[in-house]
């Protein structure tokens, strides 16, 4: 029906269009990229008759004999031409005028008739020299779009948020579509998670396979009237990727060449206590009872002093000496060796080993076929001493034919292949009692050079888990390696049955592999502690009955612990696939008629399926030693099955969707222009159940550009002014874990004391929610487009207010129906932001340039409406990333919040105090699960996110027809109002192998001090007794999570200096066959030019996880580009 | 066009899709028997009603400091009896976690029962799903059984239960966000309750097959449902059904089932343990898998089965007065002193209570509530805490059939059961009316094996027995009370039978040690409704006191020994 209509609308269109001809002239208007112009006026020169072009920029008109034609079109140089039949013009830019087409995915949109906010940003300008991942690169290079690199590890993807959070619970990433398809992430990480350091958040980017040098334009889409066409999923904001094709005339070559280095990190931008001081901190533990032989020598994990212990009881037979003699003089001489070895970590587990990127382009074509193809590869040997290696090989082709001259077909193909490698690493736990995070064999290097002492013997096997422990030996023996093949093909056939409809039918298919290996060897710390204290060469009772990992069997009395890995190592591997088929129809009507009505329509509809699927298996005792034999200990599988541990398992998601929408804009004389989206969408999300399977979303958005207005014709000054102003709904389907429409029962075993009882049952995992819908987000947005002095300044400004509804929020319910809490649509929260852009060209004389560009976002919200409150542990932490299902915020709060205990000073002992829930200055009694009045306990510090962020950047550009020329960029991208936690470093005890941070040198060491320092003493044993464990632990924790313990998360950071020199013409005409040729030398990261000084090297930026994350570094660059 | 049309029209069945690989759908008989076993609570209501009852004594300290982890502030609030709200929702042992676990278990049974009427027309005679039918039943009975007795008022009699609230009584499945539970058609009064509970048993009991079951301890097998019906009938003071199913739970010869104390390997605590939670074990009626911390809580030694103390001072907490008092010694009560045909410590305990530290002065605890520990994570040491609980044993079915006999009149059958439960505790000389009489006798105030007890208040229905019949019902009393230590149990019966008990305490910064007495129709026998229920609106549970009958309870009935 919707089709028969849009035929009728179009021929009724058309015949209005055509009732002028009689006597004619014809001809055809190109833009000077070969592209027809279309809508631009041609007038007979001077009367006051004319016509416009059509969508194929062809016209037609009644020109008396002798007269000229004038061909204008807004951004372009106007023309005067000798009218002819048959005639073709090219309207050359004006070079000062701003982008004419919004790229809104599905379809390109003459810029003038648009009506949203959107930002357009050039792939040449925006690309960050060594960053092989694109998503990096839009770091303050649009306002209103905020990119934090929480960790720089190649395929970790940074957090993206387009004007902030839109969702409580709910991941508020953008989400990413490439030529008109979306592009769905290889895994379902979630913006929280992205922080983990997980092993999984190396696959996280959806981006990570695409080269960088294959992508034309980035266009952020951020209100809903660019948005709402995408329907439930955009809520978060739409990042467009329009890809590079070929054009028209010559075969072109270009090669890009990147050769980067970077610096290892230094102590000296860290606060960490040199070999010598940290010696004094360890006498001190020793004078309070820490370090004794008795506590050290089987210890779960010891250095300095467990190491000595240990070497005066080793024995040699066959010397008769022992590892370490048992003399004051030997002691000491082994621990001023200690205090004077300051082991230079960072240098010794980074290099500066340089990152080759090549990237070959051959594109070209006739009038009737254009293809493009490419290939890259990137070599990156690491950062890392050990196992770190990125390789990445990708190639995109692009072809397009036109069969006939109304029909056209598009063919592409795009692939990648990555191969890495990373330090060994378990996933975060969670501690189910006291909610503290921990990572298990954790060997990331950064973490390690941060948090180990300086005092440490780099070539000695020190006590990690009781057994011998070395870090270049662990890099070694224990990583992981992936792999990553991805492949997307797409078919897209264009047809014109008339002339100004178009239909488009397009099927696209993705699909992704990622495998990934975690191999434990067989010498590896990690697979030598499932055999501590049983090994045969080590036997050690009091560590045999210590050590967790060994196995006791539960049915024998009398049983000693064994071991489950007798030899050889472990192998776990994970693989995530994902295919996604996108099948699309659509129609599109575009008109001009009575010369000032332009109506631009469209209807499609669109089928899109994504399905993942995870698969894991763990292969234990894999001897790697041994050529990959498997030694079977049945005695892991007994204690798998006693245990409800699965060594094998598989699942898969799929979501499908089909949505049918519509566009249409109307534009009275470029003036006046009204646009109105309807999408109409349904999702199997929510199961068989049908009431929220649907959801429509929409806008209707108004511009009026002052500029085109017939009063503003002498106004020379002002180039352009235009306002905008939209009214949307879009949504989202909330968090993925969210979908119980109908009851969700999932299996698992039920926990029993003895295998004999074993079953497996069926639960209810969630209780139905017939009423569950979609997150919704209503937005107002109010742009203007300002550009005056002929373009020499250039404003755009948008602000906006969101109001976000139906968010998931928890809830606690009577619980009579069997769930004491749930998830649901009854969280609310309103934002509000502002976005502006401001470039000027400050000097410009012909051979001197000198522009900036200025970005300001700012973008604040406000929980409205969350029933639950969620616990102190979480306010205070702030971050979650190990726990979805709880978001530190309270009502009428910021959706990401940090809260403190007030530090109430150090006791006379020097132990720290802070008020605890029932207003008392307490040493360790605090409740961190309370729920209640929370606000009246803890200080409230800020928001986890910045409220305020943007970029600064200026270009000096010098050119000479015969020197060639010379350009430098300083970029300086800033953020703040936001608050971060500072490490959690104080506890109740300190082991021989940390390193503490500098601020211990003005700890509490009398009575006394407590008047002059707020740094708490070392507890002593003593302490330790007379307060409790637990008491005393919380304490320190609690410090650590107090009002002492926080920053401004607000820096400065000098993000790129680049320096680019491009070959003259005339130089490269002698070689005959280079065109172009560059050379760019680049800084990236630099440095901080300004944050909290108690951050003390600290990165606001860096979440420091452990696991596979590895902070920003600083980066150069040189990057060669060559056309042929 | 047409074929895109067709294209897309055959994609709408794709929205039928299951998003996710891991649901699934109930469609058969197995997988209803599995939903049914996911029902079972993982916890019971034994903290708090140890903590409320009689069973522990206050020893004011928490030792060693290195266990005080396991110590609530919630514990404190049950053991003096006030609405206990200071804990987290992920704790365990809590009024919170009893109210959660059991609604999810009657969620589950619901789930379970509107799945099988889609499947058949009358499941209860559907030979494949009658027995599911018949589990989901008795476990939808037995949950609201717990609640009920654990949030509302003992019951009384038909009238004047039909005063008193109970809890809601949920038979639907919950299908939107919010259900306000306090609606008539769920909340019921106590009596309402019983009545609900006993048309769930008669529906279930008989299609229960545990020829069914791959697992029958975890489960209400024959014998399990047999014990409740036992155990609800004899709450409800119904003794002729309450003697029938125990019957048919005990069989003719209730000794081949008692528990087999003397072969228990008592080589380790562990080995002892697997003993006692054997599923094939023919005493272990139904055995539950729960995260309870009460090992824990009884090795911080705050509260304990201890020795009391004498002549001790206290405030009064009702008046503030000095006053001194005795305070019962538990362990006697519970293993230490003696019953009417045995001597000091009973002999099946011989080696298997186990203490913190050098002495016996913080208390000491029986084997079996020791925990098993699971872990999620090895290398940090982090797990879930379980202790397996027997809410029905063949020893406790016998006592429930002992005291309904009494009632029936039948005495000497009473205590010819009582004799084979002594006899399965390794106890040699015979029971007999003379030695019971010569144990319990006198009154409460100076045998503290004799029971304060008023069940003549609670209802002008309740038969009084007097004099042998008095006594073999303390010594019926006593050991319930020792064969379900641990377990919460004794709280109940101190409930039905109006029990007044006293407790002292003094918390570590407290000078003062107080003195407070519960008596038999004190309010604050009702288990606050958790703080989440009451905030997303359901009633508050009216406990202060002096509203109940306009009277001071604290007043009534009051006695100090001096």
């Amino acid at each position: 029906m919707k089709k028969r209509l849009t035929m009728f609308l179009a021929c009724l269109f058309m015949s209005l269009g055509m009732a002028i001809a009689q006597q004619k002239i014809t001809g055809t208007v190109f833009e000077d990229n070969g592209e027809p112009c279309i809508g631009a006026t041609v007038m007979i020169q001077g009367s006051k008759q004319g016509t416009k072009t059509d969508l194929d920029g062809h016209f037609t008109i009644n020109v008396p004999e002798g007269k000229k034609l004038v061909i204008s079109y807004v951004g372009m140089v106007s023309q005067t031409v000798k009218a002819k039949n048959g005639m073709k013009v090219t309207l050359q830019a004006d070079a000062t005028q701003l982008q004419e087409v919004v790229a809104v995915g599905m379809m390109k949109q003459d810029k003038r008739l648009f009506t949203g906010a959107s930002s357009k940003v050039d792939a040449d300008k925006a690309k960050l020299a060594g960053m092989a991942d694109v998503s990096r690169s839009l770091e303050g290079r649009v306002a209103g779009v905020q990119v934090t690199n929480v960790s720089g590890s190649f395929g970790a993807a940074p957090k993206i948020r387009v004007r902030g959070a839109t969702s409580i619970y709910g991941n508020s990433k953008p989400l990413w579509v490439i030529d008109g398809v979306i592009y769905e992430d290889n895994v379902d990480v979630s913006a929280d998670e992205l922080a983990s350091g997980d092993a999984k958040t190396l696959i996280s980017s959806a981006v990570a396979g695409l080269n960088s040098d294959d992508i034309e334009s980035f266009t952020i889409l951020k209100d809903g009237s660019a948005t709402s066409i995408y329907g439930a999923r955009a809520m978060a904001g739409v990042i467009v990727i329009t890809t590079k094709k070929g054009g028209k005339g010559r075969a072109s070559v270009n090669y890009t060449g990147e050769f980067s280095t970077r610096m290892k990190p230094s102590y000296r931008d860290y606060n960490i206590m040199n070999s010598q001081e940290m010696m004094g901190v360890y006498k001190e533990m020793a004078d309070k009872g820490w370090l004794s032989l008795e506590n050290l020598v089987n210890a779960k994990n010891t250095g300095v002093y467990g190491y000595m212990f240990q070497q005066l009881r080793k024995y040699d037979p066959a010397t008769g000496t022992y590892g370490l003699e048992n003399t004051e003089a030997a002691r000491n001489r082994y621990l001023q060796d200690a205090e004077f070895r300051n082991t230079d970590w960072f240098d010794l587990l980074f290099t500066n080993s340089f990152q080759q990127n090549h990237s070959v382009s051959i594109s070209g074509g006739t009038d009737r076929m254009q293809a493009y193809f490419s290939m890259s590869l990137m070599h990156d040997p690491g950062y890392y001493v050990n196992r770190n290696k990125v390789d990445r090989y990708t190639f995109n082709g692009n072809i397009s034919y036109d069969i006939l001259k109304n029909l056209t077909a598009k063919l592409a193909a795009q692939g990648s292949h990555r191969n890495q490698e990373a330090p060994g690493s378990l996933n975060q736990t969670t501690d189910v009692v006291t909610g503290a995070v921990n990572r298990d064999f954790d060997i990331n290097p950064f973490s390690f050079a941060l948090n180990t002492s300086r005092c440490l013997d780099p070539n000695t096997k020190y006590t990690r888990f009781y057994t011998g422990f070395n870090i270049f030996d662990e890099l070694n023996y224990n990583y992981m390696e992936y792999d990553v093949n991805e492949l997307m093909y797409r078919a897209e056939l264009e047809w014109k049955p008339i002339q100004k409809v178009t239909l488009n039918g397009l099927i696209s298919t993705r699909m992704s592999h990622s495998r990934r290996q975690h191999n434990v060897m067989d010498k590896s710390n990690q697979a030598n502690a499932y055999r501590a204290g049983v090994d045969a060469t080590d036997d050690n009772s009091t560590i045999r009955d210590n050590n967790p990992l060994l196995y006791t069997d539960p049915s024998n009395d009398k049983a000693l612990p064994e071991s489950v890995l007798p030899k050889g190592g472990i192998k776990y591997q994970y693989d995530d696939n994902m295919r996604s088929n996108t099948y699309r129809f659509m129609a599109d009507y575009r008109d001009v008629y009575a010369e000032k009505h332009t109506v631009n329509a469209m209807i499609g509809t669109e089928y899109s399926s994504v399905k993942r699927t995870t698969t894991n298996w763990t292969g234990w005792g894999y001897m790697y030693e041994m050529g990959g034999i498997v030694y079977t200990p049945y005695l892991w599988l007994k204690q798998g099955n006693e245990e409800n541990t699965d060594y094998f398992g598989e699942y898969s998601t799929t979501t499908n969707t089909l949505a049918y929408y519509g566009q249409l804009v109307y534009s009275f004389d470029k003036r006046y222009t009204i646009n109105g989206t309807f999408r109409y969408e349904g999702t199997n999300r929510f199961g068989k159940v049908q009431n929220s399977r649907w959801l429509p979303t929409w806008n209707v958005s108004v511009a009026y550009d002052v500029t085109n207005e017939p009063f503003m014709k002498n106004v020379n000054w002002l180039s352009q002014l235009k306002l905008r102003g939209s009214y949307s709904l879009t949504a989202d389907t909330g968090p993925s874990w969210v979908n119980n429409a109908e009851v969700i029962y999932k299996t698992r075993n039920a926990w029993r004391p003895f295998t004999s009882a074993s079953e497996s049952e069926i639960y209810i995992d969630y209780l139905a929610n017939t009423e569950l819908t979609f997150e919704k987000k209503h937005e107002w947005n109010i742009g203007v487009d300002l550009s005056f002095l002929n373009d020499r300044i250039g404003i755009t400004f948008d602000t906006y207010w969101r109001n976000n509804y139906d968010l998931i929020g928890l809830v606690y319910t009577q619980g009579a129906g069997g769930q004491t809490s749930k998830y649901a649509n009854l969280a609310d929260m309103s934002s509000h932001g502002v976005e502006v852009g401001l470039s000027t060209v400050n000097v410009q004389t012909p051979k001197f340039k000198w522009t900036t560009d200025f970005i300001y976002s700012l973008a604040k919200n406000e929980v409205t409406s969350l029933e639950n409150s969620c616990n102190a542990y979480y306010l205070i932490v702030g971050q979650h990333s190990s726990n979805p299902y709880m978001i530190p915020t309270l009502e009428g709060y910021p959706v990401r919040t940090l809260w403190s205990y007030q530090f109430a000073g150090l006791n006379e002992e020097g132990l720290p105090m802070v008020i605890n829930e029932k207003g008392e200055k307490t040493i360790g009694d605090v409740n961190i699960q309370e729920t209640k009045n929370l606000e009246d306990f803890l200080v409230y510090e800020g928001p986890q996110d910045p409220t305020w962020y943007g970029s600064l950047s200026n270009t000096f550009t010098y050119t000479d027809k015969k020197l060639g020329k010379l350009s430098l960029d300083v970029f300086i991208t800033y953020s703040g109002g936001n608050v971060v936690r500072l490490d959690p470093v104080f506890s109740s005890g300190y082991s021989d192998l940390s390193s503490l941070p500098k601020e211990f040198k003005n700890r509490w060491m009398q009575a006394g001090d407590e008047a002059k320092t707020t740094i708490p003493t070392i507890a002593s044993v003593n302490q330790l007794d007379r307060y409790g464990s637990t008491t005393l632990s919380t304490a320190y924790n609690v410090y650590n999570y107090s009002t002492e313990r926080v920053a401004k998360g607000d820096f400065v950071r000098l993000k790129e200096l680049a320096l680019t020199y491009t070959f003259p013409q005339s130089l490269l005409q002698k070689s005959k066959i280079i065109n172009t040729a560059s050379i760019k030398l680049s800084a990236t990261n630099l440095c901080l030019l300004y944050a909290d000084k108690k951050l003390n090297g600290q990165d606001p930026e860096f979440i420091n996880s452990g696991g596979v994350a590895t902070p920003i570094s600083k980066q150069f660059t040189a990057t060669v580009r060559l056309g042929f | 066009m047409l074929a895109v049309g067709l294209l897309f029209a055959s994609c709408s069945d794709k929205l039928d899709e299951q998003p996710d690989s891991r649901w699934i759908h109930i469609d058969s008989s197995d997988k209803v028997a599995k939903l049914l076993t996911s029902g079972y609570p993982s916890s019971v209501p034994a903290v708090i009603c140890e903590l409320m009852g009689d069973n522990l004594v206050d020893n004011n300290v928490v030792v060693p400091a290195t266990h005080n982890d396991a110590y609530s502030l919630f514990h404190e609030e049950a053991y003096k009896w006030e609405d206990i709200n200071s804990y987290s929702t992920s704790e365990d042992d809590t009024p919170l976690e009893i109210w959660d676990k059991y609604y999810f278990g009657i969620a589950t049974a619901n789930h379970a029962i509107a799945a099988m009427k889609e499947m058949s027309a009358d499941p209860a005679h559907d030979p494949e799903l009658a027995h599911s039918w018949g589990e989901a039943h008795i476990m939808r009975a037995y949950f609201h059984f717990v609640l009920v007795n654990v949030f509302a008022e003992a019951y009384k009699d038909e009238t004047k239960s039909a005063e008193d609230w109970g809890i809601p009584y949920v038979t639907t499945v919950e299908e939107v966000v919010r259900v306000d539970y306090s609606k008539p058609e769920y909340r019921k009064k106590v009596s309402e309750v019983y009545a609900l509970i006993e048309k769930d048993i008669k529906e279930g009991i008989d299609l229960i097959d545990d020829s069914k079951y791959t697992v029958p301890a975890y489960h209400f097998n024959r014998n399990a449902a047999y014990a409740f019906a036992a155990r609800f009938y004899l709450f409800k003071r119904d003794y002729q059904n309450c003697l029938k199913y125990a019957d048919m739970a005990l069989g003719a010869n209730p000794a081949t089932s008692l528990r087999k104390w003397a072969s228990m390997s008592a080589n380790t605590i562990n080995s002892l343990l697997n003993d006692y939670n054997d599923e094939k074990a023919p005493c272990n009626y139904l055995l539950l898998t729960t995260y309870s911390l009460q090992d824990r809580m009884l090795s911080a030694c705050r509260y304990a089965i201890n020795s009391g103390a004498k002549n001790a001072k206290v405030k009064m907490a009702n008046t503030g007065e000095e006053a001194t008092v005795n305070i019962p010694a538990t362990k006697d009560l519970l293993y230490e002193g003696g019953g009417p045909n045995w001597s000091s410590r009973v002999p099946a305990f011989d080696g298997k209570i186990y203490r913190w530290g050098a002495g016996s002065e913080y208390g000491s605890w029986l084997f079996r509530v020791y925990e098993y520990f699971e872990y999620t994570n090895k290398i940090a040491g982090i797990g879930y805490v379980h202790i397996i609980y027997q809410p029905f044993t063949a020893e406790e079915t016998l006592l429930c059939r002992a005291e309904a006999k009494l009632y029936l009149g039948d005495r000497a059958g009473a205590i010819q059961d009582l004799g084979a439960w002594t006899a399965s505790k390794m106890i040699d000389s015979e029971l007999n009316q003379n030695n019971i009489n010569n144990k319990y006798k006198g009154t409460a105030e100076d045998n503290i094996f004799v029971n304060d007890m008023h069940p003549d208040k609670m209802s002008s229905e309740f038969k009084i027995l007097t004099g042998d019949d008095l006594n073999v019902l303390n010594c019926i009393l006593h050991f319930r009370r020792i064969e379900t230590m641990f377990e919460g149990m004794r709280w109940f019966d101190i409930k039905r039978y109006g029990i007044t008990i006293k407790h002292v305490y003094r918390g570590p910064q407290d000078y003062d040690a107080i003195c407070d007495v519960l008596e038999w129709n004190d309010p604050r026998r009702v288990v606050q409704i958790p703080y989440n229920t009451i905030d997303a609106g359901y009633p508050s549970s009216d406990r202060a006191l002096g509203t109940n009958d306009g009277n001071d309870m604290r007043t009534l009935g009051y006695s100090v020994v001096q």
